[in-house]
């Protein structure tokens, strides 16, 4: 019989989700299923008050005081494409970091083969971001700064606020990506100054996959922002042409309506739980995880190393066992699951030193538990010291 | 304002979303409302527009305005008809 699952993959998506997201996303299926905005019948209605409940939930636990400014998407990656390409133009220039995920990598080195040009500014080996260095890359045709809220690979808190204030008295637009971070930190977006914030549904806010969007902030000129996808809203039927309101000019095509009633049911759960408490649940256990793991002379872990400083994303290798054996072992043997790899981050492993056999990466969620940690350690430390007897072979 | 065999005051807005955001800033205020198809004798929109009864408009009015609800047209309908509109 196969150990019981110990998940601890919560940076990828977290899981078990609370109870009432599958309960939310059941009940639309079974007493509502209709498609919002296009059709006038009551659950055609009800479909649309779903809709905008998700969004008035999302926009509440981030201080926006309009819900038309939430943009729903399919998730965080293509929150960041449409910020990017909404809004750059060829001949600017858009500063970002070398922590960024491929979600924001890829889209910006797209853009600068197409006249965008791009400074990639230097984080320290614990992935700490400098902001006077961010503020050296400003040029006069300086757009943009993007940068990740918090690393995917290590959950380095980014200096957010203090890049928000370069960003404005610089005149520019500054876009979060916050895709670990929404959901796992109280966060105003006001307080943090960002123009634009990227979130995904599926991570720290407890929903399914497939949901996600992009919060705009009313320094942004929406009539600047193209849409990515342009089609049917249900709004403006006589017309060809793309509505210029907000939600519909960035929200073409039927939104995932089964998806965003459980997005709304977790947000709605971590509202009740407390941000706050949950967030100093996870730091304990993140200290937790960091403090066994450290125990073991056998491993090496990346970042701050400082629960109070990163999200609970604990990134580390083991001498002697390369990280895709480890996670094949952790999982059949012990039950953990985790992640492997470079994490869809490969510039933030080349700024950690960890390119390109990657790390392991262990990252708790709100329903972690202490004995998910300590049976983690335990079967690292069963590994390591299975590892020193066999003189390090694989 | 003397509108005898009006019955309701429509108000059509731009998406469903607002249409929901206009719901809720009603409800609140304490001001019932429905969600309807627009009639298509007054839009060709297939989407949905909010209903109030013709005696409340006065303070529907201000709850939509101090929602900021997004209103693009009101319109007067009597009974089964579309008689009367005004375009903002």
């Amino acid at each position: 019989m196969p150990p019981r699952v110990t998940y601890l993959d919560n940076a990828a998506t977290s899981w078990p989700k609370p109870p009432p997201v599958a309960a939310a996303m059941m009940r639309f299926l079974e007493e509502v299923g209709a498609n919002p905005g296009r059709s006038g019948h009551r659950l055609s209605i009800e479909a649309a008050r779903v809709v905008y409940r998700a969004r008035e939930a999302v926009a509440g636990l981030l201080g926006v005081p309009d819900p038309m400014r939430v943009i729903f998407c399919a998730n965080g990656t293509h929150a960041l494409n449409l910020a990017l390409r909404g809004l750059l133009r060829p001949g600017q220039h858009v500063v970002t970091t070398s922590m960024e995920h491929n979600s924001v990598m890829r889209p910006l080195r797209a853009l600068e083969a197409e006249g965008i040009a791009l400074s990639v500014v230097g984080c320290s080996p614990e992935g700490i971001l400098d902001p006077a260095a961010v503020e050296q890359a400003v040029r006069p045709e300086t757009a943009m700064i993007v940068m990740t809220h918090a690393s995917n690979v290590v959950g380095t808190l980014m200096p957010a606020h203090q890049i928000a204030i370069i960003a404005r008295s610089h005149g520019l637009l500054l876009l979060v990506d916050g895709a670990q971070s929404v959901g796992a930190l109280p966060i105003n977006m006001e307080e943090l100054g960002a123009d634009l914030l990227a979130f995904t549904g599926h991570k720290a806010l407890c929903g399914p996959t497939g949901t996600g969007g992009l919060v705009i902030g009313e320094r942004v000129d929406i009539a600047r922002l193209d849409p990515l996808v342009r089609g049917g809203t249900g709004s403006n039927s006589e017309s060809e042409l793309q509505p210029v309101f907000l939600p519909d000019k960035l929200e073409s095509g039927t939104v995932n309506v089964v998806g965003l009633s459980g997005l709304e049911a977790g947000v709605r759960w971590l509202v009740q739980q407390g941000l706050e408490e949950l967030r100093g649940q996870e730091r304990a256990l993140t200290a937790r995880l960091i403090e066994g793991l450290g125990e073991i002379p056998e491993v090496a872990i990346q970042g701050t190393r400082d629960a109070s400083r990163q999200l609970p994303v604990v990134s580390f290798s083991l001498a002697g066992l390369d990280p895709g054996v480890m996670g094949l072992r952790l999982d059949e043997e012990f039950g953990v699951a985790a992640r492997v790899g470079l994490h869809c981050s490969p510039i933030a492993h080349q700024t950690l030193g960890t390119f390109p056999t990657g790390t392991v990466r262990f990252s708790l969620g709100a329903l972690s538990t202490r004995a998910d940690v300590d049976l983690a350690v335990r079967a690292v430390r069963h590994l390591a010291e299975e590892t020193k007897i066999r003189g390090g072979a694989k | 304002m003397s509108l005898p065999a009006s019955v309701y005051r429509l108000y059509l807005v731009p998406s469903a979303s607002h249409a929901v955001k206009g719901e809720n800033a009603l409800l609140r205020a304490g001001i019932p409302c429905a969600l309807i198809p627009v009639p298509r004798t007054i839009s060709s929109q297939c989407g949905v527009c909010l209903r109030v009864d013709f005696d409340l408009v006065d303070p529907a009015g201000e709850a939509l305005q101090r929602a900021d609800v997004k209103i693009s047209r009101t319109h007067d309908l009597r009974d089964q008809g579309a008689e009367k509109g005004d375009r903002r």
